[in-house]
């Protein structure tokens, strides 16, 4: 076809230029930094909420918790991209702005989370905390992390702006 | 060589001033051959002053309206005879015969004018101009076509302003500036056009489909950015334009500088612009300030028959948006929209902090014009262009909100070229017309973000367009057609596409009718069908869109959309009343819309509501109608008025961010004159803005859509008479009565009022 071939030649001109054109072009940047792995240790138990390859896609892969009734354990987030490799940590990043950060923790069920750890200013920051439990049965435990929240507000998770929210199932028996 | 000697001579006879205002004359005049007192038909008038003409008619004719009470200059040519000038003074409604010697040889030496008289569209189209553009000027693109009926805009808070046409705006919308066609990011709903205003002397906007001369995508409409013509008598010339907005504290500073000597004509011309946190009346809007640098240069000269021109425009802006709009996820946009309002009253300064937008955009044009023997005219243009869009976050998770604009969160790079040739044949029995061809190249390069993918695109396309009249018949015909091939192809590691190619191709066409009721009023007629292909955001958008937390999914198998656009325009222009009403319809196959998915997408920062692009057979029909009464001697009432509704067949239901109903009605005096002050006026306008109840019900706002709104707008000024030197000076205030409201179409309506009481000083002086 002279019509195709015409065209062709014309765009391989019109290419051309165009390339000499921008040649100024910019190094590519990384792909923005991603938060997408939540753990959380739970007395000597790890639990993950990831997302590796960040929203829509595939579906997160969530662990549910498990824990033993009665209980008081110890716990500690720690926040990665794991769509790196190696696996990008970023909790000493949050801890070291943990002033204009809060974990809020949203537990249902038989289910409470206190003792949050505190910023600079003696307020909660809750990067570490304690997590109880009662007698057996099922609830949920959301994470919200919250950027520049207000902290003394009576629910700071409605101020500031949400980082992250997650929500793991839990199974106390 | 058998030299043709023309002469015209003048014959003005001065009607008797009727109850008009100043600028409502009309000459009418008529061209003959003075040996057989024949008429000439095809003469091209042009009047110098206005940028603006008419060709003569089969019976000689041409009427030129909306002239001042003053001199003007009448450059005649035709095909066949040479460039002719004459002054007209006008006093009222002016008549004139123009008597030309008209030998029956032809002319060997064609002298090509520059510029064209446009023929009469069949399209309904509206313009701004004159003074009408000069008492919108400072304001960005899309706030100032809002003035004109059947325009709305499409903002993210005032500073960020898309223009809609009949409901229409983004993709569907095709922007030319200076006869470039503008290659932008402009399938963002928040990225506005990167346009400096003050490079029009005139902007049109042509509604409905309209490809054949414009290419792929003009479904909706074209707006025209037309710069005045070079500079054609010998010298040097300028204007200042200088303007200041309460609101914001905003200054703008615009200059022009032209000259020509006896080889070439030029211009340089520049603008600046600073505009800080705008104010409702409640509470200041923090971080909503804007920075503007644009520069353009422009070079023409003539060569044995040929004209060249030279182009080249930049434009920079920086644009600070509401913090409190930034969110970061639904629960956030929840709890933002029941607060209602920015947290805190703010402050007023210039800072431009994150979240904000930075764009460059360049444009360099060279176009030829030249004679091809005698048969008609060939003109070449070639574009080179570039967009860099840059989008700062206020945001980054787990870590501190980076400072300064060194490191984009979005940045894409979109150079594009573009070759064309366009030919008209000099009139060929009752025929004019011609066609062209031409192709266009880009790639969009992302160095930052993963919103839309790598591409490259390129389009060849071609079109014939004929319109035929022959006197004394009323009817007036047209009819085009045009063929685009687009090729895409998506090569991006990111979207995990690789080497994708997608095939376009298909016909667009139009006819059209004008029907002369007399020389006063006119019919038009014009049903056209366009197409647009589906833009990268359609085919592979994938994540989350921060403005309005919701999930968008793109879909690879789209198809193009085909419209088919059907308007009928009146136009009747008495003495003391002229009339311009529009009726359309625009039924578009495969509407590409966001439709609502079932199940939100679970991401690490929470559930987000989904939506998929998706097509629907829609169906646009509105109508607008300007009406302007000049009851008693200089005094003016003006309603304008637009409906639509916009409809998705599929679903039976309303298409979602379509403009709400709207009404302006303005009344004032007009050519007043005291000591230092001549052709004073003031307009008390009223625009009232219906709530838009035509919603989908199966799409949830989450807001619904705002109340009804009334602003009150009062426009004053007059040419102020300083040392000999004339200051065309206007004195705007909108929102007189500083009424707090939203609009449906502000994205920024969920966070915050749109802004207050805004008074404005705009000072323009010629040297």
């Amino acid at each position: 076809m002279t019509i195709n071939r015409f065209s062709k030649l014309f765009m391989t001109a019109l290419a051309v230029a165009l390339v000499g054109f921008s040649a100024c072009k910019k190094e590519e940047v990384d792909e923005q930094e991603n938060l997408n792995v939540l753990k959380i240790k739970i007395g000597t138990t790890t639990f993950t909420w990831s997302d590796t390859d960040g929203a829509g896609g595939k579906a997160p892969v969530i662990d549910t918790i498990r824990l033993t009734p009665n209980g008081s354990f110890a716990s500690e987030i720690t926040i990665q991209d794991g769509s790196v490799s190696p696996v990008k940590d970023f909790t000493p990043e949050i801890i070291t702005e943990k002033n204009d950060h809060l974990f809020v923790y949203k537990p249902t069920g038989n289910l409470t989370v206190t003792d949050l750890s505190k910023d600079g200013n003696s307020k909660n920051f809750g990067q570490t905390a304690t997590v109880k439990t009662t007698s057996a049965g099922n609830g949920t435990l959301q994470i919200i992390l919250k950027h520049l929240p207000d902290k003394s507000a009576s629910d700071p998770s409605t101020t500031g702006e949400t980082d992250l929210d997650v929500v793991f199932p839990v199974i106390i028996k | 060589m058998n030299r043709y000697i023309m002469s015209f001579c003048l014959v003005v006879a001065a009607t008797g001033a009727q109850a008009q205002s100043e600028c409502h004359y009309t000459l009418k005049g008529k061209v003959k051959d003075a040996d057989s007192n024949q008429p000439i038909a095809y003469v091209n008038v042009w009047i110098k002053e206005i940028d603006n003409g008419a060709i003569t008619d089969e019976n000689g004719n041409f009427a030129v309206s909306n002239l001042c009470r003053k001199a003007y200059t009448l450059e005649m040519s035709h095909v066949e005879c040479q460039k002719h000038s004459e002054q007209v003074s006008i006093e009222g409604n002016t008549e004139g015969v123009f008597v030309l010697h008209h030998e029956t040889k032809m002319l060997k030496n064609v002298v090509v004018t520059s510029k064209r008289v446009a023929l009469e569209a069949t399209q309904a189209k509206t313009d701004l101009y004159g003074a009408e553009l000069d008492r919108n000027k400072g304001e960005n693109l899309g706030e100032m076509l809002k003035s004109l009926s059947g325009v709305s805009s499409l903002n993210t808070g005032a500073t960020i302003s898309k223009p809609v046409v009949q409901g229409l705006h983004s993709d569907r919308v095709l922007m030319f500036n200076n006869g470039v066609r503008q290659e932008g990011q402009q399938w963002g709903l928040d990225h506005a056009p990167e346009i400096d205003p003050f490079i029009a002397d005139r902007i049109t906007v042509v509604k409905g489909a309209a490809s054949i001369k414009y290419g792929v995508g003009a479904i909706g409409g074209v707006i025209l950015v037309e710069p005045r013509a070079l500079r054609d008598t010998l010298g040097i010339g300028g204007e200042v334009n200088m303007v200041g907005f309460s609101n914001g504290r905003t200054g703008v500073v615009s200059s022009m500088i032209e000259g020509k000597n006896q080889r070439f004509s030029w211009r340089v011309q520049g603008t600046a612009k600073k505009g800080g946190n705008l104010q409702t009346p409640q509470y200041f809007l923090n971080n909503t300030g804007v920075e503007e640098l644009n520069g353009s240069a422009m070079l023409g000269f003539k060569w044995k028959t040929a004209v060249f021109e030279a182009f080249y425009s930049h434009f920079y802006t920086k644009i600070g948006i509401l913090k409190d709009s930034h969110i970061g996820n639904l629960t956030d946009l929840k709890t933002a929209i029941e607060r209602g309002r920015p947290i805190g009253d703010g402050a007023f300064n210039y800072d431009i902090a994150r979240p904000a937008q930075r764009v460059n955009h360049d444009i360099v044009k060279l176009k030829t014009t030249f004679p091809t023997g005698e048969s008609g005219n060939l003109s070449i243009t070639t574009f080179f262009q570039q967009n860099l869009r840059e989008e700062f976050d206020a945001h980054r998770p787990g870590g501190k909100i980076p400072v300064g604009f060194a490191t984009p969160e979005i940045a894409f790079q979109l150079p594009s070229a573009g070759l064309r040739a366009d030919w008209e044949h000099r009139p060929i029995h009752n025929f004019h017309g011609g066609g062209g061809a031409e192709g266009l190249f880009q790639s969009n390069n992302t160095y930052s973000g993963a919103l839309i993918p790598d591409y490259t695109q390129s389009t060849i396309g071609a079109y014939w367009t004929e319109r035929w009249r022959r006197y004394p018949s009323p009817f007036e015909l047209e009819a085009g057609i045009r063929y685009d091939k687009r090729h895409l192809q998506v090569d991006s590691t990111r979207f995990g596409e690789r080497n994708k190619q997608f095939d376009f191709a298909n016909i667009s066409a139009s006819a059209g009718a004008i029907y002369h009721l007399s020389s006063k009023g006119k019919v038009t007629f014009n049903v056209g069908t366009a197409w647009r292909s589906p833009n990268v955001n359609e085919l592979f958008s994938n994540g989350v869109h921060h403005g309005t937390a919701s999930f968008e999914r793109g879909d690879p198998n789209l198809v193009p959309e085909r419209a088919l656009n059907t308007s009928i325009s009146v136009h009747y222009d008495h003495e003391i009343f002229e009339i311009e009403a529009t009726a359309f319809q625009n039924a578009i196959n495969n509407f590409i819309y966001l439709k609502p998915e079932i199940n939100p997408v679970l991401t690490i920062r929470g559930a987000f509501p989904a939506f998929s692009y998706n097509q629907t057979d829609a169906i646009l029909r509105g109508g607008d109608f300007t009406a302007s009464l000049h009851f008693v001697k200089n005094t003016v009432l003006r309603v304008k008025g637009t409906t639509l509704f916009a409809h998705d067949k599929t679903a039976n239901d309303w298409l979602p961010l379509m403009p709400a109903d709207k009404i302006e009605t303005s009344i004032g005096i007009e050519n007043q004159s005291f000591r230092y002050l001549e052709k004073a006026y003031a307009l008390l306008s009223l625009g009232l803005v219906k709530r838009q109840n035509r919603i989908p019900l199966s799409i949830d706002d989450l807001q619904s859509p705002p109340s009804g709104y009334g602003l009150v707008g009062l426009t004053m000024g007059g040419n102020l008479k300083i040392c000999n030197q004339i200051i065309e000076t206007t004195l705007k205030i909108d929102n007189l009565l500083n009424q707090s409201y939203r609009d449906y179409l502000d994205r920024m309506r969920y966070f915050a009022n749109a802004p207050g009481r805004n008074i404005s000083l705009k000072l323009k002086t010629r040297f």
